[in-house]
């Protein structure tokens, strides 16, 4: 039996190798019927070092940049952030540091727009696993998902990062 | 919206999913104690989620039980990217998926595991595993990556090192 996932375009998030981008459509155009979504995002790294992955849902009024009820953790770190969903608590995630995971996203109700989120990740030489969870309430129906970082400002300079969908 | 996932038809006997189980398997070969590995699936093509339950897997050496993904050039043993967290403690291996910490013998503590594989893109897969013993310990949270050559067309479980063999337990894998 085939799956039902449908997939998204696989992204590449140094743009070709410019390194340019402070933030990337995940992906869009997402139906009302949609029950859940994954991220998957593979060796993804930064120019900065302090610069963790950020996951932001949207809407028709465009991308949510608040409201978020999201915690993360390894080992005895965590951190609460209400900007996204974010993929861990550390920071730095230079080349040197490279980071893969997928994030769980489903829909709570047919009637109400609100999403809960897990996550589950590593640094690919590094022991611990990162993790988190939380909700986000959206005005109205999800239609697209970006992929940013902790401040904002930070530029992709590697990894690439797809969507898949049900 | 949630009865999409019904009525999707299965294998008689396993309810209306759309996962297609493999056969269960005892680790144990019937008692002779004598296995390294065991193949759970192979020919498969197309796949994008496997699932592996684990159920009192235990060895006869100290090892660290070991899931492996395989392509037409056969198993891959190396280049994983593993992350084990457990309680305040941490471990990394490259030698498979693994849902326990490396280095601790299973042979007197069987345990009990979930590996879910999910294909990303480009024959990269992302694993995450989820362990628990029955003496009691801490739950295990894993995740790993690893990257074929080519199409996944085959998983098996065997340990990192490949010399301890099964001396208990049954696993099986289901796949879609």
């Amino acid at each position: 039996m085939a799956s039902d996932w449908t997939y998204g375009s696989l992204q590449d998030m140094t743009n070709g190798g410019s390194d340019d981008l402070t933030d990337i459509d995940v992906i869009t155009g997402l139906g009302s019927s949609l029950v859940s979504v994954q991220v998957l995002f593979y060796l993804f790294s930064t120019n900065s070092a302090n610069s963790a992955l950020l996951l932001q849902l949207g809407d028709s009024g465009g991308y949510e940049t608040s409201g978020y009820t999201w915690s993360c953790s390894f080992t005895s770190t965590t951190q609460v952030v209400t900007n996204g969903f974010l993929h861990s608590p550390d920071s730095g995630h230079d080349a040197a540091d490279t980071a893969s995971g997928v994030y769980d996203i489903w829909r709570y109700n047919d009637s109400a727009n609100l999403w809960f989120c897990r996550f589950c990740g590593n640094e690919t030489t590094k022991n611990s696993v990162r993790q988190g969870s939380g909700v986000k309430t959206l005005s109205g129906n999800l239609t697209k998902i970006q992929a940013t970082t902790t401040n904002g400002t930070a530029t992709f300079d590697g990894g690439t990062i797809i969507a898949r969908y049900r | 919206m949630f009865t999409h996932f019904m009525g999707k038809g299965a294998a008689a006997g396993e309810g209306s999913t759309l996962w297609t189980y493999g056969d269960l398997i005892d680790l144990t070969n019937s008692g002779a104690d004598d296995t390294t590995a065991w193949t759970l699936l192979s020919g498969l093509s197309g796949v994008t989620d496997i699932e592996v339950i684990m159920h009192n897997g235990g060895l006869d050496d100290n090892d660290e039980i070991a899931l492996h993904i395989g392509d037409a050039g056969g198993f891959e043993t190396t280049d994983y990217g593993m992350s084990i967290t457990i309680d305040s403690g941490s471990d990394h291996d490259t030698r498979g998926f693994t849902a326990d910490e490396n280095t601790k013998g299973v042979n007197t503590a069987a345990y009990f595991a979930v590996y879910r594989l999910i294909h990303m893109s480009n024959n990269i897969w992302i694993a995450v595993t989820t362990g628990g013993r029955h003496n009691g310990s801490a739950t295990r949270t894993g995740f790993g990556t690893k990257t074929l050559d080519t199409e996944l067309t085959q998983i098996q479980i065997s340990t990192c090192d490949g010399t301890a063999s099964f001396d208990n337990g049954t696993a099986r894998a289901r796949w879609m």
